[in-house]
């Protein structure tokens, strides 16, 4: 088992150096010169300068990385150039609006997948099948910030269920005292019912909309798996000890077809990641995402670059993550690498 | 059993229909453009000041946007960006990514690590985030948006064709021919190239969709084509800002091209999987 | 056998089940009536393929669609178990009828415990038991199938076991909570030849202590000599011979169970050549009319009546019973087979 953590370790911190290698790359290639572009056309030569020489950008291609790296990694992320402030602080005051919303589009793509999943392959009809079917290719090729804004048009134009892209209260609602950053959790916190409900309704059509592309991509992995396990002897077998056949669909097909998915779940959190780049702008949602399109708009690449290597990171982490854990819940082969027979 | 055989009739029938409509939808959206802008007189940026924002009708099938400008014609023309630029994505990276798989699945260890690290490292990037690092480094623009997208799409050939290099590569006949004398060269190009067809074309297929979506995606947050270029992504985000105050159709029919585009090359790839592979784990759900 | 007039346990009447496919509907089991008594031994014969493991799942209600149970009645106690709904199915499985799997790797679920499975069996079915009685009469079962160190191995997962110890385990699930009737889907017939034996002769042991009737499913003849009371044979999705153990591997009437006899290796014929079958089985999809072995078969091959008629059952007597076999020539044969045996 540690022999498999370490290994997996490894593979994972030499595809962050390679991804931060490219990165780096990436960042040489912009055109512009960052102590320009910060401080502005009208600075001059000698304060550019000085700058270059603070940003380590006059050494050798190789001293040029090393700082590079060693900034990133001590959360120094530059400057945004048009308003000066840290990136790392833009991006951490944005992040738990992100990592709400985040939460909250995995719950729906996880629920809706597992039950549209467990359902088509339990009724083995060829409607629920279909119907499945055309949902998850749905899901799978529309774009999100589009989809987002035809939901807009439908729950909050057409029938005014749901409210518009305003973020993530109402604006005569009292946002609850900052806790943990979660609105969701804050309002629980300070036992504010109204503020509570208020942020849920904010987060259904955006959470919706981020959770689609992998509600199908989940759905589709889970299904295929599902109709490989139910065809396995242990499904009879435990049917035949008195489990009906859906009492045997959840509680032994249904672990068994889920384990693999675990490890795909790291593409999961990418789909999130960069969903919400295209998402949040189309619900005005504070969040990172949003940050990074503003980035864009203004030409402002600064944050854009910072986010590029942080998701790196944060989607290697992820898989890193989700494989260990599924190799420990599955006694298959948590035991066969240490202590088992 | 009567209501069972209607069963298996429609299960066959809404498979063949599906299979139809894909291709009818691929038909359409290649012909369209490459007919229309001959066929629709109007062009995509000629600007009507008398019409702005006008609502479908019989003149404009699509309306017009802020500027008067013929949301159909646009299409058409958005329409042909897609295309091309799925089939550059395509190609590109079938071409680097096949490549890079071959070179590592035949080349020995070393060749091997150092390419798949290669691919681990570009991988590490969520695919549409790595096409947005390489547009923003290489100036904005649908030249470079190609580019990062294609670049994006090299991980997932190189594994797919690694993998299959491999798998060919221990297959009897292969063995026996290079037991045989067989040249290198020939073992490659007559035996396990061929043998990899199936599996890259359904990759192809399912790339020139992740492209498309891709392309929208990068164009919608201003990385790809720029205005007035009629763009999916980028007549989107023209339309972002009409589409509350009742212009609905600026953003919906880009967004519904998309979509179909993106549908249509998925199901292709899933249908051409079953014929192909038909033993592949995918298919024993029917 | 003795207590003839005491209603069967177990009661099947016409059973077809068919599959149905794009092609239309295949039938898999045909108009199959078999019944077994309590505490009796009954064994259904035949080659892979000829419906044996379907007829198992169908008396069990555990034919999913595509397949269906198209016509018959399977009646447990009296009472017919076709058509129940899974509630109603899901209090007699594992309770009043067990079933054991064919392939001891994959019939138990390979990430809960052993234990975890047995348990759930036990308390499934009686809701008082405590959780910790139920884990104390879990190890007390796998201690009575012979499992080494039983309170240890009860928190092992199947990956740990092997596979004559998995089958042991799957006895214990099928035992645990005595049931009257145990389905066996070729118990032993993954496993090598030494834990074949093994767990066979610990099976007879149990069936015995418990007085649990068994319906055995197996190709292997060796095992329904030792084994069975009663014997069918199954050809094709029909039983066409079915009678006292002793007579029909004596004197097999039907001339495939005679051509299944001789193709096994016998020690007293040393020398002789082994006589395989030859042909295949038919295709389910495409039917003959007339007898389903036709075909293959050495006695009747080419005569009309085998080739347009489908044989009726013809009821033979035999030393140890009542014999029924579908062929034409049942009758002739048997008395042949008399003459053969008295000279």
């Amino acid at each position: 088992m540690l022999r498999l953590i370490s290994g997996r370790v490894a593979t994972s911190l030499i595809s962050l150096f390679g991804a931060s290698l490219i990165a780096f790359v990436l960042l040489r290639l912009t055109p512009g010169d960052p102590a320009r572009l910060f401080l502005g056309q009208f600075a001059g030569e000698d304060a550019v300068q000085a700058l270059r020489a603070e940003l380590g950008l006059d050494g050798s291609m190789f001293s040029q990385y090393l700082i590079y790296m060693q900034r990133f990694l001590s959360g120094d992320w530059g400057f945004s150039y048009s308003t000066g402030q840290s990136v790392a602080e833009l991006l951490l005051a944005r992040f738990p609006a992100t990592v709400e919303l985040g939460l909250f589009a995995f719950l729906f793509a996880f629920v809706a997948a597992v039950s549209c999943a467990l359902i088509s392959v339990y009724r083995r009809g060829p409607v629920s099948d279909g119907g499945a079917r055309a949902l998850s290719f749905f899901a799978q090729g529309v774009p999100p910030f589009w989809f987002g804004l035809m939901m807009l048009l439908v729950f909050f134009e057409g029938f005014g269920w749901l409210p518009g892209p305003e973020g993530r209260l109402g604006l005569r609602v009292i946002p609850p005292p900052t806790v943990t950053g979660l609105m969701t959790v804050d309002a629980l916190l300070a036992g504010d019912w109204t503020a509570f409900k208020d942020a849920v309704r904010h987060l259904i059509l955006p959470a919706v909309t981020l959770g689609l592309m992998p509600f199908g991509f989940l759905y589709r992995l889970l299904r295929a798996n599902l109709e490989g396990v139910t065809r396995e002897p242990f499904i009879t077998v435990a049917r035949g000890r008195g489990l009906t056949r859906w009492a045997a669909y959840v509680r032994h097909a249904l672990p068994n077809a889920f384990l693999p998915t675990l490890t795909a779940a790291g593409l999961l959190f990418g789909q999130l990641l960069a969903g919400s780049v295209l998402v949040e702008r189309v619900f005005v949602w504070p969040g990172a995402g949003a940050l990074v399109t503003d980035g864009v708009l203004k030409q402002d690449f600064s944050v854009v670059q910072a986010f590029i290597l942080l998701s790196a990171f944060l989607y290697v982490l992820t898989s890193l993550v989700v494989d260990i854990l599924a190799a420990l819940l599955d006694p298959r082969v948590a035991q066969s690498q240490g202590g088992g027979r | 059993m009567k209501r069972d055989w209607g069963r298996t009739a429609l299960r066959r029938v809404w498979a063949d229909k599906v299979f139809a409509l894909a291709l009818l939808i691929a038909a359409l959206l290649i012909l369209g453009p490459l007919l229309g802008p001959s066929l629709w007189p109007l062009s995509p940026l000629d600007m009507d000041f008398g019409a702005p924002l006008a609502a479908p009708s019989l003149a404009h099938p699509m309306g017009t946007d802020s500027n008067g400008r013929d949301v159909f014609a646009r299409f058409l023309t958005g329409a042909r960006i897609s295309l091309a630029v799925g089939a550059v994505v395509v190609l590109a990276g079938l071409i680097v990514g096949g490549t890079i798989g071959v070179v590592a699945g035949l080349g020995g260890r070393i060749a091997d690590s150092i390419l798949m690290r290669l691919i681990d490292a570009l991988a590490a990037f969520p695919p549409l985030i790595l096409a947005m690092a390489v547009t923003v480094a290489l100036g904005v623009g649908l030249k470079t948006a190609a580019i990062g997208i294609a670049l994006s799409s090299v991980p997932f050939f190189a594994r797919l064709m690694r993998g299959d290099i491999l798998r060919i590569k221990t297959l009897p006949f292969v063995e026996a021919s290079v037991a045989m004398g067989a040249k290198r060269s020939r073992i490659v190009g007559r035996h396990l190239l061929p043998h990899t067809t199936p599996t890259m074309l359904v990759q192809c297929a399912s790339v020139f969709g992740y492209a498309i979506l891709t392309l929208a995606g990068l164009g919608f947050i201003g990385l790809g084509a720029q205005i007035p270029e009629p763009e999916w992504g980028a007549m989107i985000t023209d339309g972002l800002q009409y589409a509350l105050t009742g212009q609905w159709w600026l953003a919906l029919f880009p967004g519904l091209g998309v979509l179909l585009a993106v549908v249509a090359a998925n199901l292709l790839a899933d249908r051409l999987e079953e014929t192909l592979n038909p033993r592949s784990a995918r298919n024993q759900v029917r | 056998m003795s207590a003839t007039n005491q209603p069967p346990l177990l009661d099947v009447r016409g059973l077809t089940t068919e599959f149905v496919t794009r092609t239309g509907a295949v039938a898999a089991v045909r108009n199959v009536s078999l019944s077994v008594r309590r505490g009796e031994k009954v064994a259904i014969v035949g080659e892979s393929g000829c419906g044996k493991s379907t007829l198992a799942l169908s008396i069990l209600g555990l034919v999913d669609r595509p397949g269906r149970i198209a016509a018959g009645e399977v009646r447990l106690h009296g009472r017919n178990l076709v058509g129940l709904s899974e509630r109603e199915m899901k209090k007699i499985r594992g309770n009043v009828v067990s079933l054991i799997f064919q392939d001891p790797m994959g019939a138990l679920d390979p990430i809960q415990t052993v234990g975890a499975q047995l348990i759930d069996t036990l308390r499934r079915h009686q809701p008082s038991l405590s959780h910790k009685a139920a884990r104390a009469r879990a190890v007390e079962l796998l201690r009575e199938v012979e499992v080494p160190a039983a309170e240890r191995r009860l928190d092992d997962y199947p990956h740990h076991y092997s596979g004559g110890m998995r089958q042991r385990v799957m006895i214990a699930i099928a035992l645990a909570n005595s049931p009257a009737l145990i389905i066996a889907d070729e118990p032993t017939t993954a496993l090598d030849v030494t834990t074949q034996a093994q767990v066979l002769a610990l099976l007879e042991r149990v069936v015995a202590n418990h007085g649990v009737a068994v319906l055995l499913i197996t190709h292997n003849l060796g095992v329904v000599a030792e084994f069975c009371d009663g014997v069918q044979v199954m050809y094709a999705g029909r039983i066409v011979e079915r009678g006292p153990t002793e007579a029909v591997l004596a004197k097999p009437t039907h001339p495939y169970t005679q051509a299944l006899l001789e193709s096994i290796p016998d020690p007293s014929r040393r020398g002789d050549r082994l006589r395989a079958i030859p042909g295949m089985p038919p295709d389910l999809s495409a039917m003959p009319t007339g007898c389903a072995f036709e075909p293959r078969c050495f006695h009747g091959h080419g005569r009309e009546i085998c080739r347009t008629r489908q044989p009726i059952p013809i009821a033979i007597e035999t030393a140890g019973g009542p014999s029924l076999v579908e062929c034409h020539f049942a009758a002739e044969r048997a008395a042949r087979a008399g003459e053969i045996t008295a000279s």
